[in-house]
This record gives C-alpha cells, structure tokens and sequence, in this order.
C-alpha cells in the first residue's frame, strides 16, 4: 500500500469507529453523550472530504486533466452524505431514535461502498499517479488538519 | 502508466434493472421449488437420485442461488474491480432470460423424466446463458486493474463454476445414454465443485470485504485473504483428479479414501473461514445487530451442523442408509447458502433503491427542481417483517430437517419455506413498486 491510500485509508477506520460509538449511544438512549458523539462524527467526516476535496483531487484533476473522470463521482458520493448527515443531524435534535439510526444505517452502508470504491480503485491509481509528489501530499493533508482542529 | 489508460471510471454501477431482473426472480423459483416439494409429497427424500429432488436442487441451486449470485456479480464486478462488464446492457437481459429458460428446461426434464428433447434444449439454454456469464466475467475480471483477494476469489469461483457446468453435463449427458452416468462419483463431485466451488468461494470473497466494512471489524488475517483460495481451489481439483484416476484405472478403494480425506480437508477449511469471522465479530465496533448478522449467524450454525453430520460414521444406525445422511448434509449445507444469499438480498435491494433514487434527486436538485424526500433503506423494506420472513425460513428448515426422521413434519415445514419464500417476494416487488413511484415523483 502507497502513502497516499495508507493514510486516507487509516481515516475511514477512525471514521467507522465513531460512527459506530455513536450509534451504539444512541441505541442506549443516552441524549447527553449522543449529541457530543454526533459532534466528533461529524467534524471527522468533513475532515476527511476536506484532505480529498481541497488535496488529493484537485492534485489528482490537474495531473489527468479530467474533471468529470472518478473524483467527480466521488465528490458527488460525499454530496450525498451531506445530505444524510443533515438528515441524522435534524432527527437528533428532534430525539427521534429510530430516524437516526434509519438514516445512520443508510449513511454507513454509502460510506462503505464509497470507501470500497476509494480504496480498491481510486487510491491505488492516485498512489501511482502521484508516487513522486506522495510524501508532500500527506504533509499538506496533515497541515490541514491541524488546521482544521 | 496514465490515470486514464486502464479505462476505468467510478461511475460505472451498472442501471439498476441489471441486478434487479435477477433479484426479483430468484424468490419465485424458490416459490417454485417448495410448490413442487409439496405437490410430490415427503417420498422425494426416499433417495438423493429421486428425479423430483432433483428438479427441486436445480430450482433452488439454478433458479434462487445461481441467479441471486449472477445479479450481485453483475453489480459488484464494476464496484470491487472497477471493470467494465461487456455489453451488459444487452447481455445481461440475454444471460437472465437463458438462465430462467434452462432451469425450467432442466427441472421439467427430471421431472417429466422422458422427455429427451427438454434436457438438449435446457443444457443449449444454460450453456449459453452460463457460459456466456463466465466468458465475459472473467475478461472483465482478469482486465481489472485492482487486482486484491476478492478479485482473485471472484475469479476461481467462477472457473468453479465452468467445472460445476462441466461435470453436470457430462450427468445429463448419461441420463441420455450417451455415456455411463457414473453414479454417485459424479454426482458428489458435481455438487462439491458448485457448492464449495462456486457458492462457497464467492461467498468468502465478498464476505472479506463486506463483512469487515458493514459490521465495523477488523480486516481479515492474511492467511484467509492470500493462502487460502489457492490451497482450496488446488484441493477441489486434486479431488477431480482422484475420482477420475479411480474411473480410469481402478484401485477404487485407495482413490476412496484420498477422496474422503480431501473432502474432510474442505470442511475443515470451510469451518476454519466460520472460526476466523466469527473472531472478527467478537471484535467489532458496532453493536448493532442487524438482519445480516443474524442471518449470517443461522447460515454459520447449519454449516457447522452439516459439517458435523458428514463425520458422522456412514454405518451408523440413524442413518438407515447412506444416502439420508447425505441428503440431511445436503439440507443443512443448502439451508446455509440459501439464509447468506437471503441475509444479503435484504441489504443490497434496499441500498441500490435508495442509491439510485438519491443520485435522481441530486440530479433534479442540480437543475434547481424541487423534489420531495427519499425513502431510506428502512423505509424500503421494513425491519420488522424481514425477522418474520427469517422465523418462517428457519422453523421451515428445521421442520424440513425432522421431516428425514419423522416423515409428519413434512408438509407444515415445506409449506413454512414456501411462506418465507412467498413473503421474500412480496418484499423484493414492493420495494421495486417503491422504487418505481419515488422515481416518478421525482421526474414530475
């Protein structure tokens, strides 16, 4: 595994596991941590778009010239969990139980085969596309990180 | 090498009425099958060769299994290897119809029994429709760019599947008297190769990537993912090279006892991929317990109870012959596949509906159109009645299971799986009529 997939590929484990924090809270009821829980969720999935959507695709578009290629699907794909995010974020604040996790459920399984996607496909190319700039690209996603925390 | 010369792109999930031909039709052979069960009566299970049981396997393995595996390939191939399947807008009608068409021909041919005609027409159907399956899955598989475990899993299987075909014709090809029907040598070795062959081995494969990503667990160990596919699959045909030596040259008992200890050899490899994910299990994240799992658990416990059975001393008194045993370890081993198959089609058919009906709102949202809500996956098919479909599947089973010691449990346990399998239909259709009206709110 190339720099570039190892280290997008160690975020979507960090991510899984805080949704799956979160939804074992909210499957025990407690409203208090839930909104905490949500709150970390959250923030690291928009973390992780940000690495992708403002780093790796950009560097990925202008070295193919493509932009309707792969990333546009992928873009699109995170569209799409924004908008089951917003979904989860409003039954949360509404407390309705079974809407959060229906449409945390319905998240998980689309992040999944995105994830699928991303790191069958899509890193490996990147990582072969991009293996000499490899290591500045991570450092630029690790500074944005912190940036963004 | 470019980004672009391998040809790929992301978006190439095929339209969803590619997988949902073959979905929607798998529950109504499976209707099929347990009608024609419960019209022959409980004699079927006199012997494993009864041609009814044999129209009924075929209905179940052809039309419910081979079909459901056929539509998840043909969605999962562009998804897990980014391959671009040929023509599938064309083939793939082609393949299912050809399909449908040869599992009737075969069943009908056991079942009417002399009609020679039907068994040429079906073996044309399903070596054309199979075959052509095959051809272009392996191009499109040995073409992929990604080359990881499952793809390689994908692969044998379907090589598997080929031997499986293979072997089958040359059965059919003695019930027409054109050769001698080599029973029960090929008739073990045709059903382990589609079993642990095809089923087994694509099972495993997309188990490795699913599992681990649905249910929040770490990945597989190495062991599974690198060195496992290959010592199977070489035993699977070390096993094909016994029995056909012990056709050819004799020394039947020497290639009889290979062949048991090849045999025990799978089972154990079998059970050793249950201990290794249900390890995984153990340590997953999420706590939530869903359908799958539950699912996957039922499939693991019959598994293990059919590999348990199959150790069990053939001259032992319950059996009262050889073949009962062999037919409560073929139930066993089907009642698993068939509960995985079941467990994955209740999360994939309500995932592609919200998927494809969610790509269709972005779009009008695009081009600035108001559109109503999309249902989610729960919405889709509702939790509560897929635990109804399982407790009937499972009561069906385990009643089909006495029914080999007391022949009254029959028909209620027969009648229990043609329910589950009723109700599996009304949920894949209602959900396709879900589909259907949101897609038209959407456009209008």
């Amino acid at each position: 595994m190339g720099n570039i997939s190892q280290y997008l590929s160690n975020d979507h484990g960090t991510c899984d596991e805080l949704y799956s924090s979160l939804e074992n809270i909210v499957t025990k009821g407690d409203w208090e941590k839930t909104h905490k829980k949500a709150q970390v969720f959250f923030d690291a999935m928009e973390q992780h778009f940000a690495l992708e959507e403002e780093i790796l695709f950009p560097t990925l578009e202008d070295y193919t010239g493509m932009t309707m290629g792969p990333t546009a699907v992928m873009r699109m794909e995170h569209k799409q969990m924004r908008v089951l995010m917003k979904e989860m974020q409003e039954a949360l604040a509404e407390k309705n139980k079974d809407t959060v996790l229906g449409s945390g459920e319905t998240l998980l399984i689309l992040i999944q085969q995105h994830n699928m996607k991303e790191e069958n496909i899509l890193y490996p190319m990147a990582d072969d596309a991009l293996s000499e700039e490899a290591n500045e690209i991570v450092q630029r996603m690790d500074e944005l990180r912190t940036k963004m925390s | 090498m470019s980004f672009n010369s391998a040809g790929l792109s992301l978006d190439q999930a095929p339209p969803q009425n590619i997988p949902f031909r073959f979905f929607l039709t798998a529950p109504i052979f499976g209707m099929a099958g347990f009608i024609l069960m419960l019209w022959l009566g409980p004699s079927v299970f006199i012997s494993r060769y009864h041609p009814g049981l044999i129209a009924i396997t075929h209905m179940l393995t052809l039309g419910v299994i081979t079909m459901t595996m056929v539509g998840a390939l043909f969605q999962l191939m562009p998804v897990l290897a980014g391959s671009i399947i040929y023509q599938q807008k064309f083939l793939a009608p082609v393949i299912h119809i050809g399909l449908c068409l040869g599992t009737i021909g075969l069943a009908f041919g056991f079942f009417l029994f002399q009609e020679t005609w039907l068994k040429w027409v079906s073996l044309v159907f399903l070596w054309g429709s199979l075959g052509t399956f095959i051809f272009i899955s392996l191009i499109a598989l040995f073409k992929a760019k990604s080359q990881h475990s499952t793809v390689r899993y994908m692969r044998l299987s379907l090589v598997s599947l080929a031997v499986t075909i293979v072997l089958g014709t040359f059965l059919e090809l003695g019930h027409l008297n054109f050769m001698e029907l080599y029973r029960p040598a090929l008739t073990d070795l045709h059903l382990t190769w589609g079993f642990m062959g095809w089923i087994f081995l694509l099972i495993l494969g997309v188990s490795l990537q699913v599992i681990p990503m649905f249910q929040v667990t770490p990945r597989y160990p190495d062991w599974l993912t690198k060195r496992y596919a290959p010592v199977f699959f070489l035993s699977l045909c070390a096993l094909l090279l016994a029995v056909f030596n012990s056709l050819a040259f004799g020394r039947e008992e020497f290639f009889a006892s290979l062949y048991s200890a090849l045999t025990g050899f799978l089972l154990l490899l079998i059970f050793l991929f249950m201990v290794a994910t249900l390890w995984l299990q153990k340590k997953r994240k999420r706590g939530k317990r869903d359908i799958l799992y539950w699912y996957g658990r039922l499939a693991f416990l019959v598994w293990f109870l059919g590999i348990c059975t199959y150790f069990i001393d053939q001259n032992n008194s319950l059996w009262v012959h050889n073949d009962r045993r062999m037919i409560v370890v073929g139930i066993f081993m089907f009642w698993g596949v068939m509960a995985y198959i079941n467990g994955m089609i209740y999360k994939i058919v309500p995932f592609l509906i919200w998927f494809n009906l969610q790509a269709k709102q972005m779009d009008a949202m695009m081009k600035g159109l108001e559109t109503p809500k999309v249902p989610l996956m729960h919405e889709i098919i509702r939790q509560k009645y897929m635990w109804w479909q399982l407790s009937l599947f499972f009561s069906g089973c385990v009643l089909l299971v006495g029914a080999q010691f007391f022949t009254e449990a029959f028909y209620l346990g027969v009648l229990l799986l043609l329910l589950s399998y009723i109700l599996l239909t009304q949920h894949i259709f209602g959900a396709e009529r879900k589909s259907a009206y949101h897609t038209e709110n959407i456009l209008a």
